[in-house]
């Protein structure tokens, strides 16, 4: 299905017409994004848009989303987790694991706002709990979507691939800017014990009201690993699979 | 898509684990793996039921479940040790053939990445502290033999 996915979305790019500029499209369906909703983009799509990044604001192009979380000077003395410019991942106990991070989005020369990030995810036995599951923009987004997955790694999938059955998604709606919103009202529950090693993913995905396209930026939690009894566990705060963060846009 | 299709939890079998999350928020979730000879295509292969609450009436809600084994998450000692069977006042109706049922089980588990976590170590957080004291000996510190290690 990963590959799929990632093919559809590469297909999207290479034919959506030229006539999408800035504001001249509306924002997607949310319907159309729900109904997609939970489908693990796989570590490929992680790329689409950061070309972007490296170039000056005045010369960048279409929508980008710029990973930008700061990174402790000291990773020693920090309780931060582990950091990298895609965020920072932390385990506060065998059953507790969080992950935050920073973002810039913006559409051509123009940097359209900020977005925080955050998912907590509690283990109970083989049960996940991701909550809360946090959204925060410095401007105001339309539709914007959670999505949770979980995921099981094996030699085949070192980047861990969705468990089926397992994903579900909340539109949270329009979101101010600057408000602080979560899945609401428990957060995003799944369970599964057939794999030894596993985490759980989570995206979150918005439009803008005068731009086109839709700007994602998705993330795994640390891994945990099943210690017996029916029950699992974290591991150290940089146990992540490949590609365990990533952001982009897509035409839809 | 929508919620994970997941049965019921069967009495007599599975297990309930108890856990609080760092914003204080108490859940129990009762977990029972069907015999994969007895699940159907299309059929859920396991039953969970969940509760959330208080840290009284969740603790009560898993006591008075008819599982195998329970267990409750400790936050100091980074495992889970065995939730303790109930008073008999909070056992439901034939509450001793419940407890009959009871099984408890040593901590699950080896902590063996304790000790990488200060954060833990240092700062119980509030929804563990109160069974954590439970679990002190006299002389305040813990009691490890109640642990099983």
């Amino acid at each position: 299905m990963r590959r799929a996915l990632y093919t559809i979305r590469l297909i999207a790019l290479l034919t959506t017409p030229a006539a999408l500029t800035a504001g001249t499209a509306a924002a997607s369906s949310p319907t159309a994004r729900i109904a997609a909703a939970g489908q693990y983009p796989g570590a490929a799509a992680s790329a689409i848009g950061q070309s972007q990044c490296a170039k000056p604001l005045a010369e960048r192009s279409g929508n980008w989303l710029c990973p930008a979380s700061p990174i402790p000077a000291s990773t020693a003395s920090s309780n931060e987790g582990y950091c990298k410019i895609q965020g920072c991942w932390s385990v506060y106990s065998v059953t507790k694991s969080g992950y935050g991070a920073t973002g810039y989005f913006g559409y051509g020369d123009t940097q359209l706002g900020a977005v925080h990030l955050y998912f907590e995810v509690t283990l109970n036995g083989a049960q996940s709990v991701s909550k809360p599951v946090r959204f925060e923009s410095s401007a105001a987004v339309v539709n914007l979507i959670f999505e949770g997955n979980r995921l099981l790694y094996t030699l085949r999938y070192p980047a861990g691939t969705p468990v089926g059955g397992a994903g579900n998604s909340h539109l949270a709606g329009n979101i101010p800017a600057g408000e602080t919103v979560q899945w609401t009202p428990n957060g995003y529950k799944a369970y599964y014990n057939k794999a030894s090693e596993q985490s759980v993913w989570h995206e979150w995905s918005w439009n803008m009201a005068d731009y086109p396209g839709t700007w994602y930026f998705w993330a795994k939690s640390v891994k945990f690993v099943n210690v017996g009894e029916g029950t699992y566990h974290f591991g150290h705060d940089d146990d992540l699979g490949e590609n365990p963060a990533g952001s982009g846009y897509s035409h839809g | 898509m929508g919620e994970q299709l997941l049965g019921s939890p069967r009495p007599g079998h599975g297990r309930v684990f108890v856990n609080c999350n760092r914003q204080g928020e108490w859940s129990a979730s009762w977990q029972d793996d069907y015999p994969e000879d007895e699940v159907g295509d299309g059929e859920p292969d396991a039953g969970v039921e969940d509760f959330e609450g208080t840290e009284d009436e969740v603790t009560r809600w898993a006591r008075t479940r008819p599982a195998e084994k329970f267990f409750i998450f400790s936050d100091e000692a980074n495992a889970y040790l065995p939730l303790e069977p109930a008073d008999a006042a909070e056992l439901p109706a034939g509450g001793s053939g419940t407890a009959s049922v009871l099984n408890r089980p040593s901590h699950v588990g080896v902590p063996a990445l304790q000790g990488r976590f200060p954060a833990a170590e240092n700062a119980v957080s509030g929804c563990c502290r109160r069974f954590w004291e439970t679990l002190q000996s006299p002389s305040g510190q813990p009691d490890v033999r109640q642990l099983g290690v």
